[in-house]
């Protein structure tokens, strides 16, 4: 019953901390309007009412719109998120930034080879420059080379050598991306994030709970001595194995390799952690070191007797011996 | 009782048990180095890369045992160690490196190569303490280390197992040949005239919607064709399951959710409202939350790790040989290769100081042990390793520390991102070395030593390549070009909002207190999974939780014993036949052009 109550807020917590975690990277925000008071901010959406466009997305919310949308009973509103996208600047203060859009750089032109595949950018830039291209392939491709007003691409990182190129172009302001800082305080979904935050923690510290209990539960003799019993089975039958492999030929030492790795050895290891919580790491680490050498050893042995080669599939044998009894010496009475 | 007559033809033989040999160190190197050069140019026209150990181990049989006629398991299994070694950095550079020919900034190919030798050996080296702490211990899955034993040990498993993955490999293969079968001329699944049904993927939604079910746009219902997600899925069994449970967050309430509440930037349509909110929303929050569960995860392994390292400063039993390389040459050849990565960093940052690429160096360093164990966990429970993820945290961590500069900061998570692969890879290795016997320090040692080769091989790849697309396209990549890069303009992206100050940082960090909670339920690993599965789109997962749950069933109708044997096989072959067909399109690619 607790683990259930506990999964259960364990996943409203994580679904709505997921969803109000999202709400940081929104593209506008909510801001009060107050009449007659502009603000620097642009509508994020078209307002309309019964059917009537009261204001297009994007319009400036300035003392008249501020005063029409109070009027008709209006709060707040969504602005755009930055308010302003991009910013133009001079060059010599755009040091550092990331260009919003691409600059044509004049009288300088870019030949675009032929062959090049024909993406949308390149319609678009080819469009505005008034220039015709042809294709006669598929996937399209240029047929024929084509020039282009030079440019700097959108993104472009306004270090030194992109103002200089600016600079020679004579170009003298350049728009500049601009982001939205984000504000905790400024945050709505604050409250939300810290209230599923909270959710997940009660239901892990129920769950801790809970696993205590079943890690105490894991302590019974039954499991821990069916555990005992696989290893020391194992031992007792790598030790016989590993005395008759003398007279064993490879296939025959493949055929009895078998059972032993799909049996007590695979047993025990599925069931490992049943130790893990009875005896804690240490025991834990003390026990799974020499046995997971030694099922190395038989794993070898079994790769040696397929290959035929005997010798190895012995040697390998009499190694697992001593190291799956480390394993059953350190095993808790 | 498997048939021997039947299923081994190596005679008995009395002389010394074939291991560490010249022919399998050779032909590991030459198949790692081919595979690495089509993986890496595949890599970049279509965004992800293929593992490597699978093939190398199904080649393994037929070069040294069929046409040199003496290979043994252990010696293919040293094969496919030294070839997935040389093969396995190429997702680490694709993902990193072309990012700065995107960005028209100047590399020196020197210092890539450098940087990313350093990151190889650095990740071999932090992993390797780990082995006994995560495979002997915690008995992580490593779906894939677990196929690649069932290949190697293919011969002696009987005539019906065998029988079982050969069938498995070619119903993987029959089913994945139709998403790529353009390349050879003919027709594709997209080509079938059924609706839903895409080259990669089907569309559930879409096709509801074609018989007139209604079916909303948001809920991104696509069922990626990978047979190999089934097959990790298969082997990883109920413990892989809370990935569906991630996924269904995700896509099922954020993506819904977030769209109907107009949170999504306008114009955002309802069936891209899945892609949107994963890149705006759902894969920050992972990363944050795969980060924060990780971090309380190590936290929690500490007495684990403590009692695996004190049985690794033990000294052997007379006779007896070292499971693992000595703590003190690991530490040489971390030491070694900081000197690399810290002489990169300091050679490209600009006016930078000794400090400062100490700093980046050392920074870089200490997140490769944490990034490492992260994703060879990730790895070892899921088969999934969230590469791109850690480059862009790494990039970004870099770029706050270095003011920005881009080429130390991308050099520093090349490094990193190959580390981490390295781990990923030599722990699937040292898995499968587990399964059938080997020597894990003589796999340590050749892995070490092949690790070297790949950054090489790789880097001269994507530079030969972007000098021929510079001469026939005039840009080396990216939309335009042949070899799109996929990850590589992602990462571009998130360069260019960390550069206009807009990283998704408030995201990671509340991501990192979830995942921190959920790891701390006492559920092993929960948070890594739940985070895993918010950051992969969800086509993938699908599948990959069908595979948990027909485990599950076929466990409880069939039992434990049946399920592992006769199982597993069939999913090994699932994982392994996509692989084989993956790297046999990826080489037709390349000698296409």
């Amino acid at each position: 019953m607790m683990q259930r109550t506990a999964n259960i807020l364990l996943v409203i917590g994580t679904a709505t901390a997921a969803l109000s975690g999202a709400s940081a990277r929104l593209p506008w925000r909510e801001v009060v309007i107050e009449r007659g008071v502009a603000q620097a901010e642009f509508l994020a959406f078209e307002v309309s009412l019964g059917g009537e466009v009261i204001a297009q997305k994007g319009a400036a919310l300035d003392e008249g719109l501020c005063s029409k949308l109070d009027a008709l009973g209006f709060s707040s509103i969504k602005v755009r998120s930055p308010a302003i996208p991009m910013e133009l600047l001079d060059l010599n203060s755009a040091t550092g930034e990331v260009l919003a859009e691409a600059v044509l750089l004049p009288g300088e032109i870019e030949v675009i080879n032929k062959g090049r595949l024909i993406d949308p950018i390149l319609t678009a830039r080819a469009a505005a420059a008034s220039v015709e291209f042809s294709t006669d392939s598929t996937p399209p491709r240029l047929s024929q080379d084509i020039t282009l007003p030079a440019e700097l691409r959108v993104s472009t990182f306004l270090n030194d050598k992109a103002l200089a190129t600016l600079a020679a172009a004579g170009v003298s302001q350049v728009p500049v991306k601009r982001a939205q800082p984000f504000r905790w305080h400024d945050w709505p979904g604050r409250w939300a994030f810290l209230l599923s935050i909270s959710v997940m923690g009660v239901a892990v510290s129920i769950k801790r709970r809970a696993l205590a209990t079943i890690s105490d539960a894991g302590r019974n003799e039954g499991s821990m001595s069916e555990l005992k019993m696989n290893l020391f089975a194992l031992a007792a039958a790598v030790d016989q194995l590993a005395e008759e492999a003398a007279q064993l030929s490879a296939a025959e030492i493949h055929a009895k390799l078998d059972p032993l790795i799909e049996g007590p050895s695979y047993t025990f290891v599925e069931n490992r952690n049943v130790l893990k919580a009875a005896a804690g790491i240490t025991v834990f680490a003390d026990v799974m070191d020499p046995f997971s050498r030694g099922e190395r050893q038989l794993a070898r042995a079994w790769s040696a007797s397929v290959d035929g080669h005997e010798g190895e599939a012995r040697a390998s044998l009499v190694r697992a011996v001593p190291l799956l009894h480390a394993a059953t010496d350190a095993f808790p009475s | 009782m498997p048939d021997l007559k039947t299923s081994t033809k190596t005679p008995q033989s009395t002389a010394p048990y074939r291991e560490i040999t010249p022919e399998a160190i050779i032909f590991g190197i030459l198949i790692g180095v081919v595979m690495n050069a089509a993986i890496t140019y595949s890599g970049l026209k279509i965004g992800f890369t293929i593992g490597g150990s699978a093939i190398a181990a199904v080649l393994g049989w037929g070069v040294l045992r069929g046409i040199l006629r003496k290979g043994t398991i252990l010696e293919n299994n040293i094969a496919q160690t030294v070839a997935s070694s040389v093969n396995t950095s190429n997702s680490g550079v694709i993902f990193t490196l072309p990012v700065l020919f995107l960005l028209g900034i100047e590399m020196n190919p020197v210092w890539a190569i450098a940087a990313t030798t350093a990151g190889a050996i650095l990740g071999v080296a932090f992993i390797i303490p780990t082995r006994k702490q995560m495979i002997e211990f915690e008995r992580l899955r490593f779906p894939t280390g677990t196929a690649v034993a069932a290949v190697l040990k293919s011969p002696g498993e009987g005539v019906q197992k065998a029988g079982i993955l050969l069938a498995g490999i070619a119903v993987s293969m029959l089913v994945f040949f139709f998403t790529q079968a353009h390349i050879l001329g003919l027709p594709t699944y997209g080509s079938f005239g059924i609706p839903g049904l895409t080259n990669e993927a089907l569309d559930v939604g879409a096709m509801i919607s074609s018989i007139g079910i209604p079916w909303p746009e948001t809920f991104d219902f696509k069922w990626a064709i990978a047979p190999f997600a089934i097959g990790a899925g298969f082997i990883t069994g109920r413990a892989g399951l809370v990935v569906l449970a991630g996924g269904i967050l995700a896509y099922f309430v954020v993506t819904p959710f977030a769209y109907e509440w107009g949170w999504l930037p306008d114009g955002t349509s309802a069936s891209n409202a899945a892609s949107v909110a994963r890149g705006a929303m759902n894969r920050p929050l992972g990363i944050g939350l795969l980060m924060g569960g990780a971090f309380v995860g190590l936290v929690h392994a500490i007495p684990s790790i403590k009692a695996a390292m004190g049985s690794m400063r033990k000294k052997p039993a007379a006779g007896e040989e070292r499971d693992e390389l000595p703590l003190k040459v690991l530490g040489i050849a971390v030491l070694l290769a900081f000197i690399v990565l810290f002489t990169a960093a300091r050679a490209t940052i600009t006016d930078g100081s000794v400090g400062q690429a100490l700093l980046i160096a050392g920074v870089g360093t200490a997140w490769m042990w944490f990034a490492g164990i992260v994703i060879a966990q990730c790895t070892g429970m899921t088969d999934w390793s969230p590469i791109s993820g850690m480059a862009l945290l790494t990039v970004m961590l870099c770029l706050l520390m270095t003011d920005n500069q881009v080429l130390p900061a991308v050099l520093i998570g090349a490094a990193v991102c190959v580390a981490i692969t390295e781990c990923a890879d030599m722990m699937q290795d040292l898995k499968t070395g587990h399964l059938v016997g080997a020597s894990p320090r003589k796999q340590q040692i050749l892995e070490l030593l092949a690790a070297v080769i790949g950054p090489a091989v790789c880097i001269l790849v994507v530079t030969l390549l972007a000098a021929r697309n510079t001469q026939e396209y005039g840009v080396p990549f990216g939309p335009g070009t042949d070899s799109p890069a996929p990850q590589a303009d992602a990462l571009k992206g998130v360069i260019d909002g960390i550069r206009g100050g807009d990283a998704p940082i408030p995201l990671f960090a509340m991501g990192g207190v979830m995942g921190a909670l959920l790891s701390f339920s006492g559920l092993a690993g929960l948070g890594v999974l739940v985070g895993l599965s918010m950051y992969l789109p969800l086509m993938y997962l699908l599948p990959y939780g069908l595979g948990c749950l027909i485990q599950m069933r076929l466990t409880k109708s069939k039992g434990a014993a049946w399920t592992e044997s006769m199982g597993v096989p069939f999913a090994a072959g699932l994982i392994v036949g996509e692989g084989l067909l993956g790297i046999l399109f990826a080489g037709i690619q390349v000698l296409g052009g």
